[in-house]
């Protein structure tokens, strides 16, 4: 099956065959990837695990006008730009920076910058586009330059200076946010630091003032290497300084306030976590509502072989990502995930970029510890969050917060006489349709359960 | 070569020159604030 969203670029394209991943490199590519693979390139690249590697399969029949099948390494989970933090966004950032300088080292370029080349393995940015690499002789005119500050530069900049969620723009902007949109988002004094004036507002200003006789005229025009290499140094040093606002977010020090307001609770849950999951082991499990990730390396560490820790809240998955980066945890990655309103189907015919559900797998164990008040607070009903939990192949690890939980009680007190709230034997009952409730316990210090459930 | 499969924007080549030069400008403060720096701090 042809990738659905691997169109635009006439170099080739990928095929998925028995959960094997093809890349077709059509013969129009042909000097190009000679060049990759000849000038040594693609070897420094590979081995950095700049890039993802790739062996040449010459046992696939080929069309007339392909060139090469290349076997390529499996990436999972795939995700985009709208799921990541901003750490996971600059890090994208940086390594197409780092590949753009080694690239010209090379005598090559890359011809298209989009987070989209990227992906994150062992928490770690991969750059995954092999035919993504062009030659270059006499000018060095860095073709998506427009492309990196529209899909980059720009998001990073509304991310940093006004707010870290904006890089959900990016689902409404396949493309990348237009120039003359970030424009108008940056503020007259975002717009005076140098960097910014000369990326986002110089740059608008010079293309939207340039006209096709420019156009034209500027193709006789060049850009010698050194003034290139000037421009992607520059641009390192700005993205490495770039750092999001220090603001308080709802949940980023959600479990360290637990921690000192509920010692015995948190401390018992991992124990009961451990005792609960003894003797299993799973090869992949979502941790939904997965906070900073504490409990998802918990169970990274011993049960289960890769977690992806989904959470709502930017600064939790930016702490997750950090911690994870910073510990050299390379089996529990961070997702941004609005359950009530998860990243959709994007791009042409609504297949270009699949929706998120098709791309984190089918867990073995799903994980969702104290979120059940929140989903119910955003009024779905608690049938529709038993179903989510049947996504999982095998077992589920649930926390029941009960109504007389103080942060229920905090959260529903405006509720009118007809709120109803799934009471412990209601909730119950709906499990029984689907689980077997194979352990449960109530946790130290609260009413909350933690439940371990089997599918039937 | 040039293969254009992705749009460049309208004088992509002049936005460089400028933004080239506007660098050059950026990278000469830097390095004479970076000479000022070093300076006292031999001293």
């Amino acid at each position: 099956m042809r990738d659905p969203g691997s169109f635009r670029d006439p170099s080739g394209f990928i095929i998925y065959e028995n959960d094997k991943v093809y890349r077709i490199v059509n013969k129009l590519y042909q000097k190009h990837y000679d060049h990759l693979m000849n000038s040594g390139l693609y070897e420094c690249l590979a081995k950095d695990n700049w890039l993802v590697s790739h062996l040449e399969n010459n046992d696939k029949s080929r069309t007339q006008d392909q060139y090469r099948i290349l076997d390529v390494q499996k990436i999972f989970p795939i995700t985009y730009p709208y799921e990541w933090s901003f750490s996971q966004l600059k890090d994208a950032a940086l390594l197409t920076l780092d590949i753009q300088k080694k690239c010209i080292e090379y005598g090559m370029t890359l011809k298209d910058a989009t987070p989209y080349n990227i992906q994150f393995r062992d928490n770690a940015p991969i750059f995954i586009d092999t035919l993504s690499f062009e030659m270059v002789e006499n000018n060095f005119a860095w073709k998506p330059y427009r492309q990196f500050c529209e899909m980059f530069i720009g998001p990073l900049s509304l991310m940093s200076y006004k707010d870290p969620r904006l890089n959900k723009l990016l689902i409404s902007f396949i493309n990348g946010i237009p120039l003359p949109l970030i424009n108008k988002l940056l503020s007259f004094r975002d717009k005076l630091r140098p960097s910014v004036f000369m990326h986002l507002v110089l740059h608008h200003w010079l293309s939207s003032t340039s006209n096709e006789s420019s156009k034209k005229e500027g193709t006789t025009k060049t850009i010698g290497k050194k003034q290139h290499l000037n421009i992607i140094t520059q641009l390192q040093s700005f993205v490495t300084k770039l750092a999001v606002l220090n603001e308080k977010s709802e949940w980023g020090d959600y479990n360290s306030e637990t921690i000192s307001e509920k010692k015995n609770y948190v401390e018992d849950k991992e124990v009961t976590i451990n005792s609960f999951l003894q003797g299993l082991h799973f090869d992949l499990t979502w941790d939904i509502g997965s906070n900073d990730g504490y409990y998802s390396r918990v169970i990274a560490n011993t049960y289960s072989k890769e977690v992806l820790s989904l959470d709502i809240d930017w600064k939790c998955v930016e702490k997750n990502y950090k911690i994870n980066t910073k510990k050299s945890i390379t089996n529990v990655f961070p997702i941004l995930l609005d359950l009530s309103n998860p990243p959709p189907s994007i791009g042409w015919m609504n297949k270009e970029r699949s929706n998120i559900y098709e791309r984190i797998g089918s867990p073995d164990l799903i994980c969702c510890f104290a979120i059940m008040h929140h989903i119910i607070n955003d009024n779905i009903p608690i049938s529709y969050f038993i179903d989510l939990l049947c996504r999982s192949t095998g077992h589920v690890l649930l926390e029941y917060v009960p109504i007389s939980d103080p942060k229920c009680q905090k959260i529903f007190k405006s509720r009118g006489d007809d709120f109803e709230y799934p009471s412990k034997e209601y909730f119950e009952e709906l499990l029984h349709k689907n689980f077997a409730i194979l352990k449960s316990k109530t946790l130290d210090e609260t009413e909350r359960i933690l439940y371990l459930l089997k599918k039937k | 070569m040039f293969s254009m499969y992705i749009d460049p924007g309208t004088g992509m080549i002049i936005v460089q020159m400028v933004l080239a030069a506007f660098v050059s400008v950026f990278v000469f403060f830097k390095n004479v604030r970076e000479k000022i720096k070093a300076f006292f701090r031999k001293k």
